[in-house]
């Protein structure tokens, strides 16, 4: 038990994938204008990782390992994360398409969101069991969605904040970024 | 040569899979669409040039029914695309 809580908190604090391991900074600048798209979209990722982790694992060590195939891997795992990207838009068509409409292009982008590959690429690197993996998976992604969530709130108020007119717009934001990956490297450390 | 093999069995099975559950669930979450947008995207020219300033084809078809934008927005659709827009609306409203 308390393993897999390690593996959630490093995962998710320590191994963030945004702020720590650099991945999936395209929507981490890309949606985070405002808190609500960054929750939605933080929430699409995270569901497209955790059910990507529960296909592409059992498939790795059921299907890819008996024929010897591991090279496969990143073809038939891309795929699987693709048709499961297409499944979250099918749906949010449906039950939300104010959503749909205001995540655009990024929910299709989801696709190649290299923190979802990643997660799923780790749990095979990292030999974790299917248990294991899930709970990777979803600290990681818990990760992704807290990290949204924070630069969305930092946005807002750089939206307000008196910021030199050189440093308007993009700059201030990645200073602001450098800022709160600096700050996460301070649970660096925290599990051994 | 049995690696070659299983590999393109391996890819195919699973694409193939995929492929059938994403058929199934499009049409469970099936959105029903306006049967101008459908048949206003069937004449554009469909070559996604943006020209009308909407996001695509599929954009501009979904305006033209929704805010009314003008049928002579499509650029590269000409007099005709215009003619064949201006049919389906009319057809339907009245």
């Amino acid at each position: 038990m308390s393993d897999l809580l390690k593996i959630f908190l490093k995962s998710m604090l320590v191994d963030n994938v945004i702020l720590v391991q650099y991945l999936a900074l395209c929507p981490f600048i890309g949606m985070t204008s405002d808190t609500g798209k960054a929750t939605g979209m933080g929430i699409a990722t995270t569901f497209v990782i955790i059910l990507a982790t529960a296909v592409t694992y059992p498939l790795y060590y059921c299907i890819l390992v008996p024929l010897q195939l591991q090279f496969l891997q990143t073809l038939i795992f891309i795929l699987v994360i693709a048709a499961l990207v297409q499944l979250v838009e099918f749906y949010l068509k449906k039950s939300a398409p104010a959503l749909y409409s205001a995540m655009g292009v990024y929910l299709a982008l989801i696709t190649t969101n290299c923190a979802v590959l990643a997660v799923t690429l780790n749990c095979i690197g990292k030999n974790y069991n299917y248990v294991e993996s899930l709970v990777y998976a979803l600290g990681s992604a818990g990760g992704f969605l807290l990290s949204m969530v924070i630069m969305s709130g930092v946005r807002e108020r750089l939206e307000v904040a008196p910021v030199p007119a050189f440093l308007k717009g993009k700059p201030i934001l990645f200073i602001a970024a450098g800022f709160l990956s600096l700050s996460f490297l301070g649970f660096s450390g925290l599990i051994k | 040569m049995q690696i070659i093999i299983s590999t393109v069995i391996v890819s195919f099975v699973v694409a193939f899979v995929l492929g059938v559950l994403l058929g199934v669930f499009q049409k469970i979450f099936a959105v029903k669409v306006d049967e101008r947008v459908v048949k206003i995207r069937e004449v554009l020219p469909g070559i996604n040039c943006g020209g009308c300033g909407f996001p695509g084809c599929d954009g501009f078809a979904e305006a033209c029914v929704k805010d009314g934008v003008p049928a002579k927005g499509c650029v590269a659709g000409g007099a005709k695309v215009k003619e064949a827009i201006a049919q389906i609306m009319a057809s339907n409203n009245a």
